[in-house]
């Protein structure tokens, strides 16, 4: 069972269907009727002029029969006998078609009265060998047989006459019923026509009408759009179409209030998200501050100003030069945390570490800082070449006994600048490579006991917005090289960017 | 064959069988009984038409009996010879005609009878015709009762005439009612003392009853047996002023006469029921033609009376 069956929906084709079929019937019915009356009337116009003709015909036949029975008994001609013989035939005919026409029993007398005569003119025409006076008798015998049937013959006409008024007057009934029937059969389907056209365009047109109009409504804007009660009447496709047009028009605003709330709830998590992400800032540069104020710097830089004193006064000024180195990496270390710094501050600071390694490992450490012009000027997040010269010290060049060197690039490439830090140290087992570039890759990888190059990169990409280039290439037991590659940001941008506080945490 | 077919099988086969007889008696209902009736054409002299009227009457009361085919003739003259040739041409199967009584007519009588048509009289009988019935005013005893009405209200011995038409023409109607008056007169003891023939010609009555009267100037009542002879009685006393001393008995019934008993110069006219013997005829034409084999019925019926008074009273 379709659903249509199942809903017990009346389609429209059939609706069609069903008028046009009714009004075929009708036409049929009237056409029929139209028909049949048409006969008729036409068969008992026939029938009219055939009594008339007949009857006229009889008249005249008796008379001309006569003449030429007369003739005949004078002259015995063939052809006058052949002709009479056939008028005779024709006569007998007549009356007989008479009496099959009209339903009154003298007709049938008459029948009988002309077969009679016919009977006694024929003995005229069959006698052979007779004398003139023979056969003039035989001719008065049929005569007054021909005078008799005249004499009654008036009541015939009389009865002819009537029976045409009388049919004239039910044909003209007849014709009148059937002008009448026709009138009331044209208004009747008029009525039935007009009255399905109404009904039809009530049921099914005002219905789309009212449908297209919702439509138009919502082309507008207008999304919330009530179902008018018509909609709900007329169970056809156009009632079907409006249930799934008003039935998907309450989908799509469901889907909408839905859509809006998850929106909202998206934007509320986002705002939390932002909310914990500058409180864990907040947090990070508050256990900086607490280990700052741990520290202690002004005293730690007072003190080493006046070791630094002592030892200019003591005369040792190797001693005096690596205080006063410390004092100013530790015085950068501190004072510069978790700001943006010059590449040329950093780069400074860098030299004072590995100045202050050199007089540790003397001969067993060399290093070089090289820059390309302007590379300088560009911003980073403090201290983050420390750490991978600390890593390229500890991991590459404290193993070896001698002649150790850390190279510092900061060459222009493009619109970024790449960093290398080259060492000449140990290098990585290609085993340790490998592990060491799994765990960069791995977002979640904490290698605070590691090389410290993931903290590096997070800090960057944090800084930048966007993820920083790295390379690591090693060869066991020749170099180590850390390639970074900074975008070159303005300085003015950044501190712009910095004072607003909208660049994510670099410390 | 199963129970069902079987059934409807038969049930094929009586329906075969019942359309078959019903067909066959169809077909002996096809042919119905075919009479016919000559008449007058002419209302002639008297304003009426006995047959005609009969004729009137059958014709309705056959309406509804198809079994039966009536046809009727008004004609310009009616001879026994020419209405018995017709109807022995036409081949009818009755013939219904007014009964006269001559040596030619009992000729063509007989000729119907040896054609097989039955002849039925409605306006005077003749016995010796062969008829198949008579069905008609009981003429004879109309004249009976004429003669009782005279007896009752004459004297003894007062003046009878007679009127009546000459008989030459053989109608028996007219006839049966001279014979019955005759025989009535004799039996109640009137007195007679004229009998003259008029004929149906109004003048030639009129004269007649002028000597009439002049030959017997106490004449006390007159019989006229037909209806020319009643209004040319009537004319006279009443022209003589004698219209309430004669009393004067009549036939039929048309304008003339209803005037003349108003004025009193006719007292009594017996008139002939032509409906009930229409309706008669009617019934013993349906009779045979349910069983042509039957023997015919008389059926005689009395006339009506009509005086002064009852005219009065209406």
């Amino acid at each position: 069972m379709t659903m249509k069956e199942k809903m017990g929906i009346h389609s429209i084709r059939q609706k069609l269907l069903f008028f046009g079929g009714l009004l075929c019937m009708l036409l049929l019915l009237f056409f029929s009727f139209f028909w049949k009356n048409s006969q008729y009337l036409f068969q008992q116009q026939n029938r009219l002029l055939e009594v008339q003709r007949t009857f006229a015909s009889l008249v005249n036949g008796l008379d001309e029969s006569d003449s030429r029975l007369y003739s005949y008994a004078l002259d015995r001609n063939d052809d006058i006998k052949i002709r009479c013989t056939a008028l005779l035939q024709e006569m007998q005919e007549a009356a007989q078609s008479l009496a099959g026409l009209l339903a009154a029993p003298i007709f049938t007398d008459l029948e009988y009265l002309v077969a009679d005569y016919a009977d006694c003119a024929g003995k005229v025409l069959e006698e052979r060998n007779a004398g003139t006076g023979e056969y003039l008798a035989l001719y008065q015998d049929a005569k007054e047989r021909m005078e008799l049937i005249h004499k009654m013959m008036n009541q015939h006409r009389k009865a002819v006459n009537q029976d045409r008024v009388e049919w004239q007057a039910r044909l003209e009934g007849t014709q009148e019923n059937v002008e009448r029937t026709l009138l009331a059969g044209a208004a009747v389907m008029i009525v039935f026509c007009m009255a399905f056209l109404v009904r039809f365009s009530r049921g099914v047109t005002r219905r789309l009408t009212l449908l297209t109009g919702c439509a138009e409504k919502i082309c507008e804007g207008e999304w919330v759009v009530d179902m008018p009660p018509e909609a709900e009447t007329g169970h056809d496709e156009v009632w079907v179409l409006s249930r799934a047009f008003y039935r998907m028009l309450d989908e799509i605003l469901h889907q909408i209030e839905e859509l809006k709330l998850k929106e909202a709830m998206e934007r509320q998590l986002k705002e939390a998200e932002v909310r914990e992400t500058q409180m864990t800032a907040r947090l990070e540069r508050a256990k900086l501050l607490t280990l700052q104020s741990r520290v202690n710097p002004h005293f730690l830089f007072n003190a080493l100003n006046v070791i630094g004193g002592q030892a200019a006064e003591e005369s040792a000024p190797k001693t005096m030069d690596m205080i006063f180195e410390t004092a100013d990496y530790l015085r950068y270390s501190l004072s510069r945390l978790g700001k943006t710094v010059t590449l040329e501050e950093e780069l400074q600071n860098v030299e004072n570490y590995l100045s202050i390694q050199k007089r540790r490992f003397a001969e067993r450490l060399n290093y070089e800082i090289r820059r390309d012009e302007g590379c300088g000027q560009i911003r980073i997040p403090s201290m983050i070449l420390q750490p991978l010269c600390e890593n390229a010290l500890i991991h590459g060049i404290m193993p070896v006994t001698q002649g150790g060197c850390i190279v510092i690039d900061a060459v222009w490439e493009k619109k970024r600048v790449r960093i290398t830090v080259t060492d000449n140290g140990t290098g990585f087992t290609p085993e340790r490579l490998a592990q060491v570039q799994k765990d960069m890759a791995d977002e979640n990888y904490d290698d605070t006991n590691g090389i410290g190059l993931s903290n590096i990169l997070r800090r960057l990409n944090a800084f930048f917005e966007e993820p920083v280039d790295y390379r690591i290439e090693s060869e066991p037991g020749k170099e180590t090289r850390v390639s970074l590659w900074i975008p070159a940001r303005t300085s003015d941008a950044m501190e712009e960017k910095d004072a607003n506080g909208e660049r994510g945490t670099c410390g | 064959m199963g129970r069902g077919k079987r059934a409807v099988a038969v049930a094929a086969a009586l329906l075969c069988g019942l359309a078959q007889m019903c067909g066959e008696a169809h077909g002996l209902e096809e042919k119905p009984l075919r009479a016919v009736i000559f008449y007058h054409e002419q209302t002639w002299l008297q304003d009426f038409n006995i047959v005609h009227e009969i004729a009137d009457a059958i014709e309705e009361n056959l309406e509804g009996h198809p079994e039966v085919a009536f046809s009727r003739y008004g004609m310009e003259s009616v001879s026994v010879e020419n209405v018995v040739k017709l109807a022995i041409r036409m081949k009818t199967d009755v013939l219904l005609f007014l009964g006269t009584r001559s040596e030619v007519s009992l000729e063509y009588y007989q000729a119907l009878s040896d054609e097989g048509i039955r002849l039925i009289l409605v306006d005077g009988d003749v016995e010796e015709s062969g008829r198949y019935a008579y069905i008609g005013t009981d003429n004879y005893g109309v004249g009976e009762k004429a003669a009782g009405f005279l007896a009752e209200i004459l004297e003894q011995q007062a003046e009878v005439a007679v009127l009546a038409p000459a008989l030459q023409t053989g109608l028996r109607s007219v006839g049966a009612r001279l014979d019955g008056f005759f025989a009535g007169a004799e039996e109640k003891g009137l007195n007679i003392v004229a009998r003259m023939d008029t004929s149906y010609d109004s003048l030639t009555a009129i004269s007649t009853v002028e000597r009439l009267l002049d030959e017997h100037p106490g004449l006390k009542a007159l019989f006229c047996a037909d209806a020319v002879s009643g209004q040319a009685a009537a004319d006279v006393l009443e022209a003589r002023g004698r219209s309430g001393d004669t009393v004067v008995i009549t036939f039929d019934r048309n304008e003339k006469i209803e005037n003349a008993l108003r004025l009193g110069a006719l007292d009594l006219t017996y008139t002939q029921d032509t409906e009930t013997i229409g309706e008669a005829c009617a019934q013993a034409l349906v009779e045979l033609a349910a069983d042509r084999t039957q023997t015919g019925e008389d059926r005689l019926f009395p006339c009506i009376e009509l005086t002064t008074q009852d005219l009065e009273g209406r």
